[in-house]
């Protein structure tokens, strides 16, 4: 393995690393607000979530591009705040990772959250659980099945991605050149034997957490959950 | 008044909760009906999960909803023990333990110990609520609800998993806990035997509605009609005189004038009488020429009538008592009785056991 090939490694580790934590940050109220909410803004928050499942990469990367461009506010905003555009560096690809992946963890965690009783959180609360403490002691722990397969599956999404970081994060070595991009980079070189190894380690790494969140869910199934 | 419940509410678009019950000291009261009569939906209002305007609600010396108050759940001190229990599956049933006692904020009047012991758990404690059984997981639930040391107790149908040896076990434990630890309790169930066994107040909930208050007694008289031809009442009187040229001593029953032969009765005493409810005839107006000593008009409180079979059941009130009367059903139709209507009825027999 090339010292390049290793950087593209460590950068799309890091990449899906950053994108789940902040995933669980953003999308963890979220999913509890759509898993609980009657309000009419549901109508359209949802569908906006799960806009990344059916929208071809390209799209997101297109607008993302544009809205990130210095010309535009957003854009403007964040080169003021920080001194750096967003286009074609780290944090520009994590912002397009979270977008690309908020369905991937979104959608199980409020799944989970969906089917834990109303009553089991009535009855936390009439033994004295407030909001907070039924949330972090009820309401989470019930839901840890969700929760896994929303890391594996937000991380697994993060690392296979390739077509917004092609339009919003280009090919720089150790900033923006993800695995897949490197994979790319090898294929159009006509260097198979490289592109090989690499695609080969993601295959094997991908079933692996696959393997993992299968095997367990079965050990918690095993151990006893919700009848 | 230790509760007082006026509710009503919309559970739903068509189904209306309109029910005024209370409690007077800190006993058992039972919310008796069908399924979907509208008994849990109470339970859920007292609970404070039905917040509606314009309810009132108060238990001990709290007004837990009025105008312009509401307590909200996780403030209300009230124990529930859900139908579906509800046990936390991520816990282990110590922990479910645990979650209680941890967060109960009154002084402890059990011990975790004694309820371990007195509800059969300590072999499960390691256990997870998965690997229990419906009666185990029932016990559980109930143990759980005494750990948050509750001002009151709301259990809602808490025997339906159980068995009838650890059925009758955990009402007496409960009954205990309610006299020791002057807990009320608020009862909901729909089997006549378990609301007989153990409840202080009966109402009967029918369509989102309460029926006017029963005491255990009366509720026997209504449900359990089977037991009607050997059914006997006690009334309570005063002794007053014997005299001796009739061989009768006279009682007084609510101002009323009873005979009977018994002449070894201590004068002024007060004594309870006897009377099979088969013994008890109903007129129209009153017989001055009768052989019937005992006569006096009372007012009839309700008719029981069952519908089939000869006989039906009917209560009356005399002031503050109560008396039952066993007629035919054809006579309801003959005198054609209605409910508050003052008769006059006739006593047959009755008997004094004298407490020497």
């Amino acid at each position: 393995m090339t010292e390049n090939d290793l950087a593209s490694l460590f950068l799309t580790l890091k990449l899906a690393s950053v994108t789940s934590l902040c995933l669980a940050l953003i999308g963890t109220p979220l999913a509890w607000w759509l898993s609980q909410t009657t309000s009419f803004w549901k109508n359209i928050v949802q569908p906006l979530v799960a806009l990344p499942i059916v929208l071809p990469p390209t799209v997101i990367g297109f607008y993302l591009l544009i809205a990130f461009s210095p010309q535009n506010f957003f854009g403007a905003a964040w080169l003021n705040s920080t001194g750096a555009p967003l286009a074609f560096s780290f944090s520009g690809l994590v912002a397009g990772s979270i977008i690309y992946s908020l369905p991937f963890y979104v959608q199980p965690v409020q799944v989970s959250f969906q089917s834990i009783q109303k009553e089991i959180i009535e009855t936390a609360t009439n033994l004295g659980a407030g909001k907070i403490d039924r949330f972090f002691q009820l309401i989470i722990p019930l839901s840890k099945k969700g929760f896994l397969i929303a890391f594996c599956l937000s991380f697994a999404h993060t690392i296979g991605e390739f077509g917004i970081v092609l339009m919003i994060g280009g090919n720089i070595p150790e900033e923006t050149r993800v695995i897949s991009i490197a994979i790319f980079d090898q294929v159009e070189s006509l260097n198979y034997e490289r592109a090989h190894f690499l695609s080969g380690s993601l295959l094997i790494f991908s079933f692996l957490i696959l393997a993992l969140l299968y095997r367990t869910d079965r050990v918690w199934n095993e151990k006893g959950s919700p009848k | 008044m230790t509760i007082q419940i006026n509710a009503r509410f919309k559970r739903s678009r068509e189904f209306e909760i309109s029910v005024d019950l209370d409690l007077e000291g800190n006993k058992i009261m039972a919310l008796f009906g069908k399924s979907g009569s509208g008994k849990s939906s109470i339970l859920r209002f007292v609970a404070g999960f039905e917040k509606f305007p314009d309810n009132f609600l108060k238990v001990k010396e709290t007004i837990l909803q009025d105008k312009t108050c509401f307590v909200q759940p996780e403030h209300r001190n009230i124990g529930y023990v859900f139908q579906s229990l509800n046990l936390f599956t991520h816990l282990s049933a110590e922990e479910n333990l645990k979650f209680a006692s941890k967060r109960s904020k009154a002084k402890p009047f059990v011990s975790e110990s004694e309820v371990v012991k007195i509800l059969d758990l300590k072999s499960l404690l390691k256990k997870f609520p998965s690997s229990l059984s419906g009666g185990e997981q029932q016990r559980l639930a109930i143990a759980r609800s005494l750990l948050s040391n509750p001002n009151l107790i709301l259990l809602d149908e808490p025997l339906s998993w159980l068995d009838t040896e650890s059925k009758l076990r955990i009402l007496e434990y409960l009954k205990e806990i309610n006299q020791k630890f002057q807990v009320p309790m608020i009862f909901v169930s729909h089997s006549a035997d378990e609301v007989l066994l153990f409840s202080d107040r009966i109402y009967e909930i029918e369509d989102g509605k309460n029926k006017p208050s029963l005491t255990p007694r009366q509720f026997r008289l209504r449900y359990f009609k089977e037991t009607n031809a050997t059914e006997r009442i006690t009334i309570d009187c005063q002794v007053c005189e014997h005299d001796p040229v009739n061989g009768l001593t006279r009682l007084n029953f609510e101002e009323e004038s009873l005979y009977i032969e018994q002449d070894d009765l201590l004068e002024n005493q007060t004594i309870k009488a006897t009377i099979k409810i088969q013994d008890i005839i109903i007129t129209r107006f009153q017989t001055e020429k009768s052989s019937v000593l005992n006569q006096f008009s009372a007012t009839i409180h309700s008719i029981n009538d069952p519908g089939i079979g000869a006989f039906a059941i009917i209560e009356f009130t005399k002031k503050t008592q109560f008396l039952s009367a066993r007629v035919p059903r054809k006579s309801l139709q003959v005198l054609s009785l209605k409910e508050k209507e003052t008769v006059f009825i006739q006593i047959n027999n009755l008997t004094v056991q004298n407490k020497r």
